[in-house]
């Protein structure tokens, strides 16, 4: 084997250790409480042995996996991520401590998933990474057993999950019926020899998108979005919000618009339209929500379909505001995730109703809360404003001006409901006097400096573009 | 070289920072250091003012820095006669609505840093001369004044804050595009104001049109033009005394300086074409804005509505697409500033000692609060535009320049000025003359301070009524420049 391919997912092997060094640690009474620090440790690790550089041509386990720039990034986020919810899990306070070593267990497990998926660059890889979340995500969200919410939405999960991974499968196993292989660089290079049935290869990629779009809540494959975060314990909701969506996005990326674009002609309307439909189905719904959980939810789906509009205009700076807008809207979730954990540690409640008068009670959260509601509506000169630009700025660079307005009309009907939660902090009484409990310092100091990170790049967006630029090209 | 143009912008950012690490206790300190910081503000404003070269039409005091080079995006600001008039506008009514301040009493430190923040963001969309810059800037006077309206306002106050916030946003968004547009359309690709206004020749007609809309659909919600107002009312009546003063003194100017200092001199073959539309809009403005300020009894509404009518003369001056039309509209932003800053003072002291606002609820406050009277009575003189204060200047000059243009629509709109005259005469005989109302007898004239927030606006009134080159002669340059690359066309 090919030392590099062992140096390549140093990364992963470390998680894995850690993982099992995490369940070990579950079983010892002594160590019980120290199963977040290890798998902190885990990915500080593990991110500390990611490669510093990326080398698109070299062969990774026969080609299934790919070091390129796309890659690389998104490795990064991912880990950012796992280590963001880990900080955040360590303050949710529903989560039963003698099941926490399996919680952090199945988290570390999910993110080696998570980090093979962006590198997979062979359908079949790619099919196996994405099983492989889906299979603990169906867990992560029915880990509060003794909570129905929590179970239903393992439940729930599991049964759209399934379908929707089988028809990609389905998909995979007709790409291997016309191609007779699954790996992408062959297939790239034998669209570009000869000639493929164009109904058949639309057919079997429209299947194979399914699954990516499952991951994506990209509308119409967006239904089970809230009723799992709904019931998924709330750091596991923030992790289903970031981490499989940016997997998903990077599937689309790397198997739609990098190989099969030039000949998958109706690939811009078709994304086109998802994106419109998702953004307006999300935003919609989301109007009407009570719940916070679920309003994040409609959120999310609104937010996937701003990111696919970069993916539906496909050129190179809309990649890249893709997967600025990835980066930013990871953090700004995560933010609006741990400030409703804090929250409903007090309120023991994810009713908006519940948040009123939150500001008197909890400023600190209230305005981080805020900060992140309204970065995610792309309020200048938050980062959310500057990612909602640069997306923007793709679209109209490609003359897309429908998905423009579509984005900017979408934007002025989500700002009601971020709105209506701020005001229901801010501006309502509150109503029983909520009882502050003491708060993790990890996830109060974690919240800060995603505000921090919120307004720094709302104002020095171009330090994350030179980052992303350098992957880039 | 003092960068005195960001410290206008910067300094009330700073000051909304030192009023957040302060304790929620220090009530005294913290309306201290707004007042010090909104003073300092005017302060360097008349700095300003005199250091100012009105015979130039170039930029003065401009400062730029790259900033994100990506986009060539950079932190451009700069002042010339279409600005300078405006800032100085914004920082003495931001100073005297501070001062009139004083009547809020709960959660001052978020309101004074709020308030504060609104400085900067007035501020800065005034001087930015960069497309992205002034879009953050304009931008980043909603969230303040959201709060502003929603926190302190009145009973309605929730409703009309998110329609304030829902209305211009969606008006800017569509802006947005049309930034981005201009952007791809220029070449090279640049967000600077002044490129642009060269490179605009170039614009083709369809697009000229196309994203003339777009940016007038966000000017026109800001101005309000008719039918985007419906906005106006409500948060002018549910916002507190200062943010009324700021609302309708500056926020409403930053729409007619939109119209031009970028639909003008990038569209102008839109402009032509849309001159008629325009003075149409124009005209139902000062109508029917003049006519629904009749109908109202709540004190403030009708004030509010006597906005929509003379922010119409702006429009209509510039629908004239002749120099002394530009003038009188340029004229009227600066004067409704002062003059409905003062009304809106004035409107605040009555309902803190009556506590409502119906029109029928006074009577014979005249012999009750002499001083109140006075000053009622000259800046409603002034509003409804008797010569020789300053109100007639800008509104005789938008008419006489649309008068050669548009001879049918400049007779209409003189009925508004007929209606105007009509309703403040009315609400002043509601409320000042007559006999005495009983409810009114404990009313208290008015205190020092709140004298002292009239004076200077009153003064100014006075001074260009009889003088009006004072303000004519800081904007007279940059007009003449303005219709010059106007008619070179």
């Amino acid at each position: 084997m090919n030392p590099l391919s062992l140096q390549f997912i140093l990364p992963e092997l470390i998680l894995v250790g850690f993982a099992f060094v995490v369940l070990m640690a579950g079983v010892c009474e002594r160590l019980k409480n120290w199963a977040g620090g290890l798998s902190l440790a885990g990915v500080i690790f593990s991110a500390c042995s990611l490669p510093t550089s990326w080398n698109a041509g070299a062969v990774l386990f026969s080609g299934m996996l790919v070091n390129d720039g796309l890659s690389m990034v998104l490795r990064q986020i991912l880990l950012l991520i796992a280590g963001i919810v880990i900080l955040l899990s360590m303050g949710y306070k529903d989560l039963p401590s003698e099941d926490s070593a399996e919680y952090y267990f199945f988290l570390l497990v999910v993110t080696v998933s998570m980090l093979l998926a962006v590198a997979s660059n062979n359908l079949l890889m790619i099919y196996i990474t994405l099983e492989s979340i889906s299979i603990v995500s169906y867990v992560m969200a029915g880990f509060l057993k003794r909570d129905v919410f929590s179970s239903e939405a393992g439940i729930k999960y599991f049964l759209f999950g399934a379908l929707s991974t089988g028809i990609t499968l389905y998909g995979v196993s007709l790409v291997y019926g016309l191609f007779g292989t699954l790996d992408l660089a062959s297939i790239i290079r034998m669209l570009a020899a000869g000639s493929v049935n164009q109904m058949a290869l639309f057919v079997s990629l429209i299947l194979v998108f399914a699954g990516f779009a499952f991951k994506c809540s990209l509308a119409p494959f967006h239904m089970w979005t809230p009723d799992v975060y709904e019931g998924a314990p709330t750091p596991v909701a923030a992790l289903f919000s970031v981490g499989p969506k940016a997997v998903g996005f990077a599937f689309i990326l790397r198997v739609f618009v990098e190989n099969f674009q030039p000949v998958f002609t109706y690939w811009t309307p078709l994304a086109a339209a998802i994106a419109i439909l998702t953004m307006t189905m999300g935003n919609i719904f989301a109007l009407k929500q009570d719940n916070i959980k679920r309003l994040l939810a409609y959120s999310t789906i609104a937010q996937a379909g701003y990111i696919f509009v970069g993916l539906a205009v496909g050129t190179p700076s809309g990649i890249q505001a893709t997967l600025f807008y990835i980066f930013i809207y990871s953090l700004m979730n995560l933010s609006a995730f741990g400030a409703v954990i804090v929250i409903a540690n007090s309120v023991r409640s994810t009713k908006i109703k519940d948040f009123a008068g939150m500001y008197k009670q909890d400023p600190r959260t209230a305005v981080i809360l805020t900060a992140a509601l309204l970065s995610l509506a792309g309020i200048p000169p938050l980062a959310g404003f500057m990612a909602k630009f640069f997306i923007l700025a793709s679209a109209v660079e490609a003359k897309s001006f429908v998905l423009a307005i579509a984005v900017v009309l979408n934007s002025v009907v989500a700002l009601y409901y971020y709105a209506k939660v701020i005001k229901t902090m801010f501006l309502d009484e509150p109503g029983q006097q909520a009882r502050l409990v003491p708060q993790s310092i990890c996830t109060q100091l974690i919240l800060i400096i995603t505000l921090i990170a919120n307004l720094f790049i709302g104002i020095w967006p171009h330090l994350v573009i030179h980052g992303l630029e350098n992957f880039l090209h | 070289m003092f960068p005195i143009l960001s410290s206008l912008v910067f300094l009330p950012f700073l000051g909304a920072v030192g009023v957040l690490l302060l304790s929620k206790e220090n009530k005294q300190l913290i309306r201290l250091i707004a007042l010090a910081v909104t003073g300092l503000v005017l302060g360097l404003s008349i700095v300003l003012l005199t250091k100012f070269d009105p015979l130039q039409t170039q930029m003065q005091f401009v400062e730029n820095v790259s900033w994100i080079p990506l986009f060539n995006i950079c932190y451009f600001i700069g002042v010339d006669g279409l600005s300078i008039g405006l800032v100085f506008l914004t920082a003495l009514l931001g100073f005297i609505a501070c001062v009139a301040s004083k009547g809020i009493n709960t959660n001052e430190k978020e309101y004074y840093s709020f308030y504060l923040l609104l400085m900067t963001g007035m501020m800065g969309t005034f001087i930015a001369l960069d497309l992205f810059l002034f879009y953050i800037f304009w931008e980043l006077v909603l969230i303040p004044m959201y709060f502003l309206i929603g926190l302190w306002g009145g009973p309605r106050r929730e409703y009309a804050a998110i329609k304030f916030f829902l209305y211009t946003l969606a008006g800017s968004v569509i802006m947005l595009i049309g930034i981005l547009a201009v952007y791809f359309n220029t070449f090279p690709h640049t967000f600077n104001i002044l490129e642009i206004q060269k490179a605009a020749t170039f614009f083709d007609f369809r697009f000229q049109i196309t994203f003339f809309l777009a940016f007038f659909l966000a000017f026109a919600i800001k101005v309000p033009v008719f039918p985007f107002h419906t906005w106006l009312p409500d948060a002018h009546v549910e916002a507190p005394t200062p943010i009324s003063v700021l609302l309708a003194g500056v926020l409403l100017k930053m729409g007619g300086y939109g119209l031009f200092r970028i639909c003008l001199p990038f569209f102008k073959e839109a402009v032509v074409y849309f001159a008629l539309p325009l003075a149409v809009l124009a005209v139902i403005n000062i109508v029917y804005g003049a006519s629904v300020a009749m109908a109202q009894t709540d004190f403030k509404k009708m004030v509010a509505y006597s906005s929509v009518s003379h922010m119409g003369f702006v429009i209509l001056g510039l629908a004239s697409l002749n120099i002394t039309g530009f003038n009188g509209a340029y004229m009227e932003m600066f004067n409704h500033g002062i003059i409905t800053g003062g009304l809106f003072l004035l409107v605040g002291v009555i309902y803190d000692r009556a506590h409502t606002r119906d029109l029928n609820k006074f009577g014979g406050l005249g012999v009750q609060m002499p001083i109140y009277a006075f000053f009622l009575t000259m800046c409603s003189l002034a509003s409804l535009g008797l010569p020789g204060l300053s109100g007639f200047v800008g509104e005789f000059l938008s008419l006489i320049g649309t008068f050669p243009v548009y001879k049918t629509l400049t007779a209409i709109s003189t009925i508004g000025l007929v209606i105007t005259v009509g309703f403040f005469l009315y609400s002043l005989q509601r409320v000042l003359l007559g006999g005495l109302n009983p409810t009114c007898a404990k009313y208290s004239d008015m205190n020092v301070r709140e004298i002292l927030t009239l004076v200077p606006l009153l003064a100014i009134t006075f001074i260009v009524g009889v003088y009006p080159t004072v303000v004519l002669r800081f904007q007279e340059a940059a007009i003449q420049g303005l219709f010059n690359s106007w008619g070179a066309h």
